[in-house]
């Protein structure tokens, strides 16, 4: 019975929601809200046209990319940083302070620098996801027992073996966590450089925007919040798979 | 939170971490000090750039001298201090109305089941469209001007804020609760008395994220809409190929996040001298 | 069913009439996933004034549910809970006063802050309410320690703001919720004495949970053996050793053989 209740209730507090957006949204006009009968008509349109779908795939192959380059390099960058002091003494206090630098302010400059092709993009989501990932694993790396590794010394296990048999399994969930909270920021970050310089999905938003009905606008941004959700589930999902004895930690960054 | 028993083990693990017994790789110690190291980190990789850009052809990154040198510059310095203070105001507005709506609303869904369970997924869901595609949409409701970015503002901060608030009130241990009600503490007593003080580490974790946030927020919303105050001397300094300008007003925002999580941390560590962080 | 009646007034040995707390038919469903398990049934119990009453029985028995029955912080199904001829089933405060095993308590109070807040919940001025919760801080030996945060005290001295907490509000029922479980032996032993050189000087009705035999013994006046599911009374022991009591007795014959006796007893009815 309690079972039915847990989904019934997100299934109600969903349609309280809708009910809220659709009485607003008749109300206002589709100027200002378009109610979702009206979006999911545009959606609809807009799905046919293709063009909504090819912009998305196109602004996220890139986004993979600086995405892939962030795990590649933030992951070993906190394992190290959490297992050598030397290292985090050295990186600490770059992390610290890009960590907390706007995404936003670093796009004017980086325009600058890279121009608005392909690097641009790359390099904001990379920017904007990696001292995450890294301070997750450093968080996670710190925290890896000193007692397991003594037990991988008694059975005369190499620093290689204490690598791979003790120190990645117990950093997984917290690689996972950080790959999570990466992609956050590296979809934030994507649509943050593609709305600036009116290109890609960012800029379908964009155009979008300037348009009198609101319905395509809202279209788009239901997608992106779809995607948003899919690509966290299939990252967990696919984490489960991997590592199935290990139960998801929650971890804070 | 079990502060009680783990505060032993924390103070032990605290102890061993910090200090001047400076471990280098897998426990082997080193005769430098940690923030020597950090500090000779920072100065070499900023030498090596001011030689770089001064001597490589093509090197279009800017100069930390130059950089340095805006800031020296006092024409310069007036013009983005007045710029700066502006956009603390809508700084302040935003994240004010954050704390005002999300706190409370927090609060009172984590308190109930129903509730929680009803608008978690909800807040998750919406929480997953990245705060900056509203953008077209604020201009339509907003315009270009103040009242716009205070929207941003709030609304990129608005949903950290409250997912934490909900997580914090949902995980008041009952057991306290119990307490208040075995010594016949009105409902309204065990809110006042026990919620709102176990609330407090919840709340310092919600101003470090949502300020954060909320900072983000505050530059975007001066990128993306009519360019204005700190926004507008970035747009003009880009347009100029001015990059030395731009960067040191990155640097600028950079410290603004640095000084308010250090204001945050201090705050807390004054008014919850009670409360044993983990690690 | 079993229902006990009090005779014996521990002080005088004199009869007494009416019970200081009486119990009567409670009733305590758990359902889960469809299946509703019993865990009291019909269970009734007396107390007279200013006993020390013992409950003991093996984890999961339903002694603790009892006891946060009596004290109101938990419902029960049927029955009823009449505290110096009221009914005060289902409602907190009325003169009952708890100590919890884990200790529970504020992390944000000093431990003056903690002792006080039955007091403060309940409306007491703060100049008076201080003055009552040094008393109690005195009386449980932590004098000094006003200032001090629970996290900077050991469990046994937390466990000791947990008694002074519930003694500040002058209850009429004092309930222990296996207090010492979370101890070490050496203070377990320490913190029995305690209690009991502070019962001597102030007198009060005590109900006990416990899971320890020995402690039992060296506490109560009667004990109260339950067994679980549901929980029910299987013996009811008067305990012999006059008072006050010292540590030496836990290692006489006597003692022993009474010990050796409820653990027979507690092991045909327990489950493993």
């Amino acid at each position: 019975m309690s079972r039915l209740r847990d989904l019934a209730l997100p299934c109600l507090g969903f349609a309280l929601l809708l009910a809220a957006w659709e009485i607003a949204g008749r109300v206002l006009g589709g100027a200002l809200l378009a109610p979702p009968t009206s979006v999911a008509v545009q959606f609809v349109e807009q799905l046919g046209r293709g063009e909504m779908l090819r912009e998305l795939s196109g602004s996220l192959r890139q986004m993979a990319i600086g995405f892939a380059a962030a795990c590649v390099v933030g992951m070993p960058l906190g394992a190290l940083m959490g297992r050598s002091g030397v290292a985090d003494a050295i990186f600490r206090p770059w992390v610290s302070m890009l960590v907390v630098t706007s995404t936003a302010a670093l796009i004017p400059l980086f325009i600058l620098l890279l121009g608005t092709g392909l690097m641009l993009r790359v390099t904001i989501v990379f920017l904007a996801s990696v001292w995450y990932i890294t301070l997750t694993t450093y968080n996670g790396a710190r925290g890896i027992s000193a007692q397991q590794i003594a037990v991988a010394r008694s059975f005369s296990a190499g620093p290689w073996q204490i690598f791979w048999k003790v120190t990645m399994p117990a950093l997984y969930p917290y690689l996972l966590t950080g790959a999570r909270i990466g992609l956050v920021h590296a979809i934030r970050a994507m649509v943050l450089a593609e709305m600036f310089v009116i290109i890609g999905y960012g800029g379908l938003m964009h155009r979008a925007g300037l348009a009198i009905d609101t319905a395509p606008l809202l279209g788009l941004l239901v997608t992106l919040m779809i995607v948003s959700l899919a690509l966290n589930a299939l990252l967990g999902a696919a984490g489960r798979r991997l590592a199935p004895w290990y139960e998801q930690q929650r971890v804070s960054a | 939170m079990a502060v009680q028993s783990k505060s032993v083990a924390d103070t032990l693990k605290k102890k061993s971490g910090a200090g001047s017994s400076f471990t280098g790789f897998a426990g082997r110690r080193l005769p430098i000090d940690r923030r020597l190291l950090s500090a000779a980190s920072v100065l070499v990789v900023l030498a090596i750039w001011q030689w770089g850009a001064g001597h490589v052809s093509g090197f279009i990154l800017p100069a930390p001298g130059d950089v340095l040198g805006r800031f020296l510059d006092p024409k310069w310095l007036t013009r983005v201090a007045s710029a700066f203070g502006q956009s603390l105001v809508q700084l302040g507005l935003g994240f004010g109305l954050t704390l005002l709506v999300a706190v409370p609303l927090g609060i009172v869904i984590g308190r109930s089941r129903v509730l929680t369970r009803m608008f978690e997924p909800v807040i998750n869901a919406i929480y997953a469209i990245p705060p900056v595609a509203f953008v077209p949409f604020l201009i339509i409701w907003f315009g270009l001007f103040l009242q716009a970015r205070v929207a941003l503002v709030f609304l990129m901060s608005v949903f950290d804020v409250l997912v934490i608030m909900i997580s914090g009130s949902r995980d008041v241990r009952k057991s306290l609760l119990d307490v208040g009600r075995s010594f016949d503490a009105s409902h309204s007593q065990r809110l006042r008395l026990i919620v709102f003080p176990a609330l407090m580490p919840f709340l310092f974790a919600a101003l470090r994220v949502g300020s954060a946030r909320a900072i983000n927020g505050m530059i975007t919303a001066e990128l993306f809409f009519a360019a204005v105050n700190l926004g507008a001397i970035m747009k003009r300094a880009t347009q100029n190929f001015d990059s030395a300008t731009v960067l040191a007003v990155v640097l600028l925002i950079c410290l603004l996040g640095l000084a308010a999580q250090s204001a945050i941390n201090a705050l807390e560590r004054h008014l919850l001298h009670w409360h044993v962080r983990p690690a | 069913m079993s229902v006990i009646e009090l005779r014996r007034d521990p002080a005088t040995g004199a009869l007494r009439a009416a019970p200081k707390l009486e119990v009567r038919g409670i009733t305590k469903l758990y359902t889960r996933d469809g299946a509703t398990l019993p865990v009291l049934e019909n269970f009734s119990l007396t107390v007279a004034d200013l006993e020390f009453l013992v409950l003991l029985g093996p984890s999961g028995c339903g002694k603790s549910t009892l006891l946060r029955i009596i004290d109101g912080i938990e419902t029960c199904d049927a029955g009823e809970v009449i505290l110096d001829g009221k009914d005060v089933t289902g409602t907190t405060g009325a003169g009952r006063g708890m100590v919890f095993q884990s200790f529970e308590l504020f992390p944000w109070r000093t431990v003056l802050g903690n002792v006080a807040f039955g007091l403060e919940v309940a409306g007491v001025g703060a100049k008076e309410r201080t003055e009552i919760a040094r008393n109690c801080i005195n009386l449980v030996g932590l004098s000094g320690f006003e200032n001090a945060y629970p996290h900077e005290l050991s469990g046994g001295m937390q466990q000791r703001v947990g008694i002074a907490r519930a003694l500040a509000i002058d209850p009429t029922v004092l309930l222990m919720d296996e207090p010492y479980g979370a101890l070490d032996v050496q203070t377990r032993d320490l913190l029995q004495d305690e209690l009991l050189n502070i019962w001597e000087k102030q007198r009060k009705t005590v109900i006990f949970v416990t899971h320890s035999i020995e402690e039992a013994l060296y506490l109560a006046d009667r004990i109260v053996v339950m067994s679980p599911r549901p929980a029910r009374i299987e013996q009811v022991i008067e305990v012999p050793f006059g008072r006050p009591r010292r540590e030496e007795i836990k290692s006489t014959p006597e003692f022993l053989n009474l010990r050796r006796q409820i653990w027979q007893s507690l092991k045909k009815t327990a489950h493993v």
